[in-house]
């Protein structure tokens, strides 16, 4: 509001100077403006003392002809000057090839080329965001999806071998700041340990014989350190969770210690046990498992996963047993066929029906029959 | 403003004798005054002048000079010029602005004493004014431009040349009520 009535003061001022410019006296310009009256009247004072300085000393005539005779006569040696460049502006133009005008056109590119720079610049701290991220973090999967690609990159099985270590250097660093900041370890953390060290041995074993027994060395290294940072951590833990993640990761390290120290005793033994590389995805959280023929083979420590899976029969015609019963659920598992047990009142409820599934088994001449007792496993 | 200025400065640009003495003609006295008005010193605001015609050249010559506004390129450039000058002065010890005067033969001295004492008083009160306010008293005031015009040659907004001079002239009144002269 206050910058508006100043504005508004700001116009009329001008209004009333250009009329004190045009001649009209000062009273009669401030009668058109009573309510600013007031302030016009200073300013406009002020204003008038400025004819004072109206006048302006000249130069003589002959000067200003002598001025204006020069100017001309540059004008005309400009219009008369060659088409082609003299020596000296040729040399000039090749100190300077840029000139203004090119120099101009540049600009956007320039432009451009500092927008580019500076989302470069903000993606690679980013980068180093994510790489400097734990579990939990919001760029941890970003830190994971680009430790793939850098592995994705690299050809070369030993390189890879020592990015493999290097990897587990820092999911082991990861670990020790969790437990600093009290935050919990879970299972998927160890799963990536084992990860790194499964792809690592099955790179390993892929490497020619002198390089063989260096990785080895160097794996191990870095395993026992790798225990004794685990020694030190679990002294620190107060999370049960936590604790136990640690645990499987402190059995994992000395299996894998065993290994290695079998491959070093004899490492010719220790290659030829192992398939062609499979490496699993990496980065991948899931628990990798190895074939069964693999002799270092990593003790899954990861308690596996338990599908339940049910196999479920046609409904079994109904037993004559009394009504009165409540009905018991029962899983049955198949058994190779067998004689039917006779029913013995009182012995088994009629089972409620049972929603019809995929048969896991096939079934045998005569259809499914119940066992004897209400149990969930046969009887021996 | 001159009449049909792009056609003026498209023949500037070829130039066009006929055009540059049109242009010489029309804007030798006012750079002149304007920078008479800061410098207070003819040689000096001859000097300004001159190099202010020189410099259209050059820009014409390297292909630049001015796109739309031939008067505000030229009143750009002289005070550039100015304040160059006046930074050259200041190291010499002269004083900025002094108090050269058109004497007329016929003036009473009396009167031409009064004159004189007073354009020296108002002269001091305007080297008090910040730069930007001086240069919007001089050439609205002293040179008679429109707001439009000093707002292409200052490169401000007219509201803020309009607010400009509503300050410039309340510091002007301040330091003319101080000397008494109001």
């Amino acid at each position: 509001m206050r910058r508006d009535l100043s504005s508004i003061l700001d116009h009329i001022l001008d209004q009333a100077l250009s009329r004190l410019r045009a001649g009209e006296p000062i009273p009669q310009i401030l009668a058109d403006h009573p309510v600013e009256a007031d302030r016009l009247r200073p300013l406009l004072e002020a204003a008038a003392q400025l004819k004072s300085l109206d006048a302006v000393e000249m130069p003589p005539v002959a000067l200003q002809e002598a001025q204006r005779r020069r100017f001309l006569r540059e004008a005309a040696q400009l219009r008369s000057r060659p088409v082609s460049f003299t020596l000296l502006e040729r040399l000039i133009g090749w100190k300077n090839p840029v000139r203004r005008r090119a120099r101009a056109m540049l600009v956007p590119v320039i432009k451009v080329l500092l927008i580019l720079g500076l989302v470069a610049g903000a993606a690679g701290g980013t980068a180093v965001a994510a790489d400097a991220s734990v579990p939990g973090d919001l760029l941890y999967s970003l830190d994971l999806a680009l430790e793939d690609l850098q592995l994705a990159l690299i050809v070369d099985p030993a390189t890879q071998v020592d990015l493999q270590i290097r990897r587990l250097d820092e999911r082991m660093e990861e670990i020790a700041q969790l437990i600093e900041r009290g935050e919990e370890v879970d299972g998927a953390t160890v799963a990536r340990l084992h990860h790194h060290l499964t792809v690592c041995l099955d790179l390993i074993a892929e490497l020619d014989a002198p390089e063989v027994t260096q990785k080895i060395e160097r794996l191990q290294a870095t395993v026992q350190a790798q225990m004794q940072l685990l020694s030190l951590l679990e002294k620190e833990i107060g999370n049960e969770a936590s604790r136990q993640a640690l645990e499987q990761a402190v059995q994992l390290m000395e299996e894998v210690q065993t290994m290695l120290e079998e491959g070093l005793e004899d490492p010719a033994t220790f290659r030829p046990h192992l398939p062609l590389p499979v490496v699993p995805p990496i980065g991948t959280p899931v628990l990798p498992t190895l074939e069964p023929s693999v002799v270092p083979t990593i003790p899954s420590v990861v308690p596996p996963i338990e599908i339940p899976v049910l196999p479920t029969l046609e409904p079994p015609p109904p037993l004559p047993t009394p009504p009165a019963t409540p009905p018991t659920p029962i899983i049955v598992i198949p058994q190779p066929p067998r004689t039917p047990p006779v029913p013995t009142p009182g012995s088994t409820p009629e089972p409620p029906p049972v929603p019809t599934m995929p048969t896991v088994f096939p079934t045998p001449p005569g259809g499914w029959t119940h066992p004897p007792t209400p149990t969930c496993f046969p009887s021996p | 403003m001159l009449r049909g200025e792009k056609d003026l400065l498209r023949r500037i640009r070829t130039l066009d004798e006929e055009a540059l003495e049109l242009v010489f003609d029309t804007y030798y006295v006012p750079i002149y005054r304007y920078a008479y008005h800061h410098l207070g010193n003819v040689q000096s605001a001859q000097d300004v002048t001159g190099e202010v015609f020189r410099r259209l050249l050059e820009a014409v010559r390297d292909g630049k000079g001015p796109c739309r506004h031939l008067q505000a390129w030229l009143y750009r450039v002289a005070h550039n010029l100015v304040v160059d000058e006046q930074r050259r002065l200041r190291h010499r010890n002269h004083l900025p602005l002094n108090t050269a005067r058109a004497v007329a033969a016929e003036v009473d001295p009396e009167k031409e004493a009064e004159d004189r004492i007073a354009h020296q008083r108002v002269r001091t009160a305007l080297s008090y004014l910040t730069p930007d306010q001086r240069q919007v008293i001089i050439l609205r005031f002293l040179e008679g431009l429109s707001i439009r015009e000093v707002s292409l040659i200052t490169g401000k907004p007219p509201g803020a040349v309009k607010a400009l001079q509503h300050r410039a002239l309340n510091r002007l009144r301040h330091h003319l009520q101080a000397k008494g002269e109001m």
